[in-house]
Order: structure tokens, then sequence, then C-alpha cells
């Protein structure tokens, strides 16, 4: 049995990430939208409006915390603090899945709050799938990490970015947050082959989908989650869906944060573009529907 | 060397890009950074590793920024963010979150010349990150009437108050609370400079309200005594010490204390009584 199926990982439909911006429209509204990702450290705080909005948010709509600093690759322990703390988090909204990135954010003494890249090797396949386990033995939620961005490629590296993501969730037997646009980043930034990396991916540890916006540098492609997502990266999530079927989809917006209707709009082309796909996939569950709320 | 271990390589990666300039022109970490990153036909290695260098300072730089606004507008942009990098420097970053970035940035910036010597300054710091701490501090009901009215008399002298967690008291020079109203009212981003006020004592707790943050200037006898049961001081005993501190005949201090009470309570301060 595969890893959605054993962990019953539910299909969300097209959801956005709760930000800042949209937190009146969102809470005082409701307006309809599939489920919503969270920011897990934004709400690793003692109390306040945080974890008020949170406990409202979680109350109208499925919401899923996603981590940026848990740094699952790095050298340093990982810190019980944080573990304590997230926990909180995913014991307020019983989410069905949490995920972080499969990436080091700094050393034991400096946090550097980045999603540095990993040289990829067997040591470090190793290194990683063993603090994964020691992550999965503390929560009993499905855990999943997701392929991110890179600007620089070590030299200390002997595997293709698919050969590692994938080795990595299949040794720890973890799940796969699937970003679409860090893929197109990186065939951009390194010449990695984005349709190669989509057929790569192991169908059923895929939870979730990330789509986003980019923006072009001089001689880079800075991942900054501003603006629409770009053609080329709806070429890639049609292929990703074509393959995988209906995982839960998400659009990240975070740089220059539009209005809500725009966003919204951004998952409802996300939707239809995945409604037509799965519409033509007789055999897959049927298309969510509009979210609740 | 080439450094092939995983701790090498990440110690390499983080001491360069904590680095102030940018790396392309540093000879010796070109050569040692060969040995880790490979470049490509569009970056050289030095270029692949400066990204994330950039990105690291604008990060941290913008955090702080954004929480203490006031204090990037009095000093000017340039000079806050030379404060920011030698502040980075003599701090890293070490918690997972951002949120904490500047939890030695006040203490950091009144030892620190030529700021130590502004007043208005250092408490600029002090005022901006009370209400970064009572924006997510610990939650707690107000004490119930009923609480109050079961506490036999006798009780009263030895009994330690519990504050509102998110209650931040602040002994300022200056009516630094104004200015960073000024600051963060408006446009934020503009460069016109803020007005200095005059000195003038400020006792100012910074709090959450039910749905807003809070601040409230109080007189300094009120001061002190909330003070003194902020570090756990039992009643009796912080009475006491509040009028000889403070040179009060115990009628005047009686005369006080209640109404200071009654708008403690009213305003949440007031959520245990620990007897
Ligand atoms: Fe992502």
């Amino acid at each position: 049995m595969g890893f959605r199926e054993r962990h019953r990982i539910p299909d969300l439909g097209v959801g956005v990430g709760f930000r800042l911006p949209h937190y009146a429209t969102v809470l005082g509204d409701k307006p309809p939208m599939d489920w919503f990702e969270v920011i897990s450290e934004n709400f690793m705080v003692e109390g306040g409006k945080p974890l008020e909005n949170l406990t409202a948010l979680s109350a109208s709509y499925r919401v899923v915390p996603h981590g940026v600093s848990m740094s699952i690759g790095g050298s340093a322990p990982l810190s019980p603090v944080y573990l304590d703390r997230l926990q909180k988090v995913l014991e307020r909204i019983a989410p069905p899945w949490f995920s972080d990135h499969l990436c080091w954010g700094g050393t034991a003494s400096l946090n550097a709050h980045e999603l540095l890249p990993l040289p990829m090797n067997a040591e470090v396949v190793r290194h990683v799938v063993e603090r994964i386990k020691r992550v999965q033995d503390r929560f009993s939620v499905p855990f999943a990490l997701e392929n991110v961005s890179s600007y620089m490629a070590f030299q200390a590296s002997s595997m293709q970015e698919f050969e590692f993501v994938c080795e990595v969730a299949e040794k720890s037997d973890s799940g796969i947050l699937f970003d679409v646009n860090n893929i197109y980043v990186s065939y951009r930034n390194h010449g990695t082959d984005p349709m190669a990396y989509v057929d790569a991916i192991p169908k059923d540890r895929v939870v979730q989908i990330h789509l986003a916006g980019h923006t072009e540098k001089d001689r880079y492609v800075l991942d900054t989650h501003a603006g629409h997502v770009r053609d080329e990266v709806w070429d890639l999530y049609r292929r990703t869906i074509e393959k995988l079927g209906a995982v839960s989809t998400l659009v990240e917006w975070d740089d220059d944060i539009p209005e809500w209707d725009v966003l919204a709009a951004e998952a409802g082309k996300a939707r239809a573009l995945r409604n037509d796909i799965l519409a033509k996939q007789p055999s897959t569950v049927t298309p969510a529907s509009e979210g609740r709320a | 060397m080439k450094p092939t271990a995983l701790p090498q390589i990440q110690d390499f990666v983080i001491s360069a890009i904590t680095k102030t300039s940018p790396l392309m022109g540093q000879l010796a970490l070109a050569e040692s950074t060969r040995a880790v990153t490979t470049g490509n036909e569009r970056l050289t290695p030095v270029e692949q590793l400066d990204i994330y260098r950039e990105q690291f300072w604008l990060r941290h730089t913008g955090a702080l920024e954004e929480d203490f606004v006031s204090v990037a507008r009095l000093i000017g942009a340039d000079a806050f963010h030379t404060l920011c990098a030698s502040y980075i420097k003599a701090h890293p970053p070490q918690s997972y979150t951002l949120r904490d970035l500047g939890d030695r940035f006040a203490e950091f910036v009144s030892c620190t010349a030529p700021y130590k010597d502004d007043a208005l300054l250092c408490d600029l710091c002090h005022v901006e990150w009370a209400f970064v701490e009572a924006f997510d501090a610990a939650d707690a009901a107000p004490i119930s009437a009923q609480k109050i009215a079961a506490t036999p008399e006798d009780a009263w002298p030895n009994a330690v108050l519990a504050l509102h967690p998110s209650m931040r008291l602040l002994t300022l020079r200056y009516p630094a609370h104004d200015v960073r109203i000024t600051a963060r009212t408006g446009d934020e981003t503009s460069d016109a400079p803020l007005v200095r006020p005059p000195a003038q004592d400020t006792w100012l707790v910074v709090f959450r309200g039910p749905d807003t943050l809070k601040f409230i200037d109080i007189e300094r006898d009120a001061f002190m005594l909330l003070s003194k049961l902020h570090a756990g001081t039992p009643l009796g005993l912080a009475c006491e010490q509040t009028v000889t501190e403070l040179g009060l005949s115990e009628a005047a201090f009686q005369a006080a204390v209640g109404a200071w009470f009654s708008s403690w309570t009213q305003w949440g301060w007031v959520t245990d009584l620990i007897v």
C-alpha cells in the first residue's frame, strides 16, 4: 500500500497560503476556498492574535501547517523547543499531514532563516533519513518534505536532485510536497530536466503540490513567490496532475501579495486546470468541489 | 582543501553568507568557494554563494526594520542598516523564528557608541520591542469578581498578584511611545526626520487588550507599586516599600491605591491572586 493510501491522505482540492493581508477578509467573510496552508512558525507562539486567528481559521476551513525552520538537513541537533512548539500547533488544528523543506537552515550557532540546499549524495541521504525518522517517531501526523529551489550546486553532490528527493522519501518513508515552481527554478538555475523530474517522482508519495510565481534576475531565477504562476510552471503542473492525479494543490504568494480576489482567482485557475485534467481520467476520484465555508 | 563532510560544508557556507560585503571581491574566499560550489556558465561559485549572502542581509535587516520602524526613522535608513549589521554580527540569529531576532537589540544599542548616549533612541528600542513581545505573549483571563470576594482579608498582605503575561513595564526618559506612533502612522517609508520631543520622565505600560495592543503612561507612584507586584513581591510588602521609598504618608497612599487597583483590574492586568 502506498504512502497516501496508508495514511489516508485526502485530496483537499486547491487552496492558498493564509497571509496577513487577507486575515480580515478570510476570517470575516469566509470566502469559498478549498483549504489553507499556514506557516507553522507564525503560530508557534505563546498566545495572542496568532493563535486566535489559527483557531478561527481551522473552525471554517481545512488547514495544513507548513514549516520553514526545522532544518531537517542541518548538522546541529533538531531543536526540542521547536518540536515542542510544533506539537502544539498540530494539536490545535489536527491536520491531515504537516510539512517542511528538504534543506538546512543554519548551524548550532546561527540560524540563517534560509532554505539552504543540501549536497546530494548517499551520506547526506543517510543523515537526513535518520533525522526524519526521529521526527516521525515524535509525531503521529504524516510528515512530508518539499523540494527547495536553489541558486548554488555543491561539488560534493553525486546525485541528481530528483534522485535525492526520491531516495530520501523512500528510505525515510515520508511524503513529498512537490513544488512545481521550485522544479522550474532548479531547471533554470541548474539545467535539471523538469519533465524528467516530474516523471521520476513516486506517485503514491506526493501529498501536496505547490504553485508559485518567481522573479527573473539577470543571470538566475529567484524563488520570490511573487506574481502570477508563469506559463512554463502551469505546463509543468498540467504534466504533474496528469501523472499524479487528484493531489491537493496550494498557491503560494508571499511577496507583493495581491488583493484576495486576485489570489482566489489564481487558485481558481489551478482548480479549473486540475478539474479539466482529472475529468479526462475516468479512473481517478471525483474532483474536489468548491471549498467549505 | 575540499570539504566533503556535511558539517564542514555547512560551516563554510554560513561563514560566507554572513559576511557583510560581497564575496566577489574577497580573493581567498573565491578560492575556497571553488572547492565547495560548482558554479555554472552564468555564475561563478562565489557568485552563487553571494546570492544567499545578499538574501541573508535583506531578510534580517528587513525583519529588524519592521520591528524597529521608529528607530530606523529616527537615525535614517543608512545608519540603521549599519547598526543592524553590527547588531547581527554581535548577536547572530539563533532562534528558529525571526520574531526573536531583535530580542537583544535594545540592550545592544544601549551600550554601543554613538547610540548609547542617545536616550530617546534607546527608549524607542525598548518601546518597540515591548510591542513585539506583548503581541504574542501568553493569554490570561482577568481575575473574577468571585475570586476577589472569596479571598479572606487577612490573606491579602501575603498574596502575590498574577499580572497579564503581555504586560511590559518601561521607565523612559522621553515620551518615546508618542514618537513611535508618529513613525508608524502615515507614510512609514517616509524619509522625513522625526521630530525629537523634549525629555520627559515617563512610566509606560505596554500590554495586550482584548482586541489590540495598548499602552498607557501611568503616574510614577503607581508605576513603582506595579513594578514590585510585577516582580512577584507580595502585596503587603510591595505597598510598604512603595510608601517608604516615595516618602508618602500612609493616608495619601491609601487614598491613591484604591483608584490604581480599580484601573488595573479594569484594564485586565490582574489575572489571579496567589494566596
Ligand atoms: Fe513551496
